[in-house]
């Protein structure tokens, strides 16, 4: 029924806008900004500032968003204080599963969405209330977005035919980016008459012909086989070397983030889990959803108990880790009990502050309490942590890899054979433990194999938290 | 069979682009204009697939964000349900019945009484007639079957039901908003 509808919003109950209490609408982003906290909290929808005067930040990217928050007409909000800093020729790629907020992030920015609090800087200039045309932006849809009836040639020239571009220019362009893209032969085709690769070439052609200042790529792979989605996936990053084009690409696929990305933004429920390069984002993840998202297959997370730098598997197995495992351990946990403390200090304050008190405010200090004494505690007593280990970094015993742990034997629950290496699934105390294991003989479901994780690869995790401890 | 299409964009429309975009796209096509941002498609049912496919690029060359609503009119019902179309599915096309169920499935029924009033001077009889076909899986000579009438009786009192409502339903989208009604009048 809903035939176009797709991610976060249309999935989200709504009232009649009757319903929604508006705020004044002569609020300026600065307020806004200051007002953001409190907005958040009610989620009421927020007002469309007219012709704001906003005082430009010293510290701008080319592209910035600045505390900005998508919250609907029926009061639910899609996307949390983004905050992104993007220099010029970047490769941003935007990934996270289904309704995070990467699309709606993507379409604030190209002005297909209002934004509800933030700003949008782009090449210096205020962006929020500008119209996309003025955005100088272009956009590469899944769904190719071409004119049915037009040729290859017209689809990609209309766009410039609309800001009243010379004919000689139009030509220039448009047989410049077919060049490029290796479509010269095809300019006299209409799109029904191409493969679902070319079409997409088309559609990045639309873009390049433009000369627009940013390119946001919306899950443009999606719709392509598998074996054409590698192939255009290197396509665009040799598109992106030659012409220096500030790309912002959104992405489920983990493997298109990985490999195409100058830096990834993680996102879950509308909030950014971590920001950095794809190598930072593999070995320092910055939580238990980071860890599990990047990677192909997941990290394997195996419940343990810390015990003063030993760590304590459920499957019994022991292990000491390095001393910079536990200096992380224990400044980890110094700085969240200092946290604690100043959230203890200020929520007493607010207590305090309420005569006759409040009940649920006394709850919650009383767990905050309960949390603290555990979490001081945790750097001589045992406590529960998560042990994290990629399936890359667990070997079979006697092939030559250093670094190894103990041994411990396993039972080969499930054996995928890839061609060059088996992803072998074993129970692990009840966990579904996932190796990566080089074919050097056949291995079939029951098989014992004698496997060793390389301990200075592993991570731990507060299960709290979540976050990262090492 | 003739449907209208709706659309209501953001900003004013560029119209000579607009219609180029448009026309050669679908033969037979008529527009009119509400205004400088908003109008009124008449064409068949087989546009809609193709109308689809325009928004994006229409919306990346021409930078506006439009929404399109296809009804069996150009009624004051249908240009509401528009507005809260480009409200919450901007650069999309919809059928009413989207709309309507989007209100429904989170339990807003205020477009009832609009609704209501499509069927409001219909008789009971021809009310049976189109709820039975409905029933029927918009099979006629079951429906026929059903009410114990001849069928050429039954196609005699659908015709009077769509002269009344100017709503066809052997279409299948029109039939749904009829359900839709029953639906919402049952409660």
């Amino acid at each position: 029924m809903f035939l176009n509808s797709g991610g976060h919003k249309n999935f989200m109950p709504f009232k009649k806008k009757e319903e929604v209490v508006k705020a004044p609408a002569d609020v300026k982003p600065a307020a806004k900004a200051e007002a953001k906290s409190a907005a958040k909290v009610e989620a009421k929808p927020a007002p469309k500032a007219e012709a704001p005067v906003v005082e430009k930040p010293k510290d701008l990217a080319y592209v910035s968003l600045r505390h900005v928050d998508k919250i609907y007409d029926n009061n639910v909000q899609a996307v949390f204080d983004f905050n992104l800093d993007i220099k010029k020729k970047e490769f941003i790629v935007f990934v996270g599963p289904s309704g995070c907020g990467k699309s709606t992030t993507l379409r604030m920015i190209a002005g297909l969405e209002d934004i509800s609090h933030g700003e949008l800087w782009i090449d210096g200039e205020y962006s929020n209330d500008r119209t996309p045309k003025d955005r100088d932006i272009a956009m590469v849809f899944q769904s190719y977005a071409l004119y049915p009836h037009m040729t290859v040639y017209n689809n990609m020239a209309f766009g410039l035919k609309i800001r009243h571009l010379p004919k000689e220019e139009i030509d220039r362009r448009v047989h410049e980016a077919a060049k490029i893209l290796q479509i010269e032969e095809f300019l006299d085709r209409k799109p029904k008459a191409l493969s679902g690769g070319q079409r997409q070439r088309v559609a990045l052609g639309r873009a390049i012909v433009r000369n627009a200042k940013v390119f946001l790529m919306d899950e443009p792979l999606s719709n392509l086989d598998a074996k054409l989605r590698v192939q255009m996936r290197s396509e665009i990053i040799k598109l992106h070397e030659a012409l220096d084009a500030t790309t912002i690409y959104v992405t489920h696929d983990q493997t298109e983030a990985m490999t195409m990305a100058s830096r990834i933004v993680v996102m879950k429920l509308g909030r950014i889990q971590q920001i950095g390069s794809p190598i930072e984002i593999y070995n320092k993840p910055n939580n238990l959803f980071v860890a599990g998202f990047i990677g192909s297959p997941s990290m394997n997370f195996l419940k343990a108990i810390y015990d003063q730098g030993t760590i304590t598997l459920n499957s019994g197995a022991k292990f000491k880790l390095s001393k910079a495992f536990t200096d992380a351990h224990d400044a980890f946990y110094a700085d969240k009990v200092k946290g604690e403390n100043a959230e203890l200090k200020a929520l007493n304050e607010k207590l305090a502050a309420i005569k006759g008190g409040d009940e649920e405010l006394s709850k919650q200090i009383e767990v905050l309490k309960a949390q603290l004494a555990k979490d001081e505690a945790a750097e001589k007593q045992p406590h529960q942590v998560v042990y994290g280990i990629r399936p890359e970094d667990i070997h079979e015993v006697g092939l030559g890899d250093k670094g190894l742990g103990d041994p411990y034997e396993i039972k080969v629950a499930v054996a995928e054979l890839l061609g060059h290496e088996y992803y072998v699934h074993s129970d692990f105390s009840g966990i579904d433990l996932v190796a990566k294991i080089p074919l050097t003989h056949e291995i079939k479901i029951g098989d014992s194999l004698k496997i060793a994780f390389t301990l200075d690869k592993g991570h731990i995790f507060d299960p709290v938290s979540e976050k990262r401890i090492y | 069979m003739i449907k209208h299409y709706l659309f209501a964009a953001n900003g004013p429309l560029n119209r000579d682009y607009f219609e180029d975009a448009l026309k050669a796209s679908h033969n037979g096509l008529t527009i009119t204009y509400f205004d400088e941002s908003s109008g009124d498609v008449v064409s068949d049912e087989k546009f809609f697939t193709e109308v689809e496919s325009l928004l994006s690029p229409i919306h990346d060359d021409l930078g506006i964000t439009i929404s399109f609503l296809c009804s069996h009119e150009n009624s004051m019902f249908a240009r509401k349900l528009l507005k809260e179309a480009v409200s919450y599915f901007p650069n999309r096309c919809l059928f009413i019945t989207d709309v309507l169920m989007k209100e429904m499935s989170f339990g807003d029924y205020s477009s009832l009484p609009e609704l209501s009033s499509i069927f409001h001077d219909v008789p009971g009889d021809l009310m049976l007639t189109a709820g039975t076909y409905l029933r029927c899986g918009l099979d006629a000579c079951l429906a026929a079957q059903k009410l114990f009438i001849h069928r050429n009786t039954f196609n005699y009192r659908l015709n009077q039901f769509i002269d009344y409502t100017h709503l066809d339903i052997r279409d299948y989208h029109n039939a749904l908003l009829l359900e839709l009604y029953f639906q919402l009048a049952s409660r």
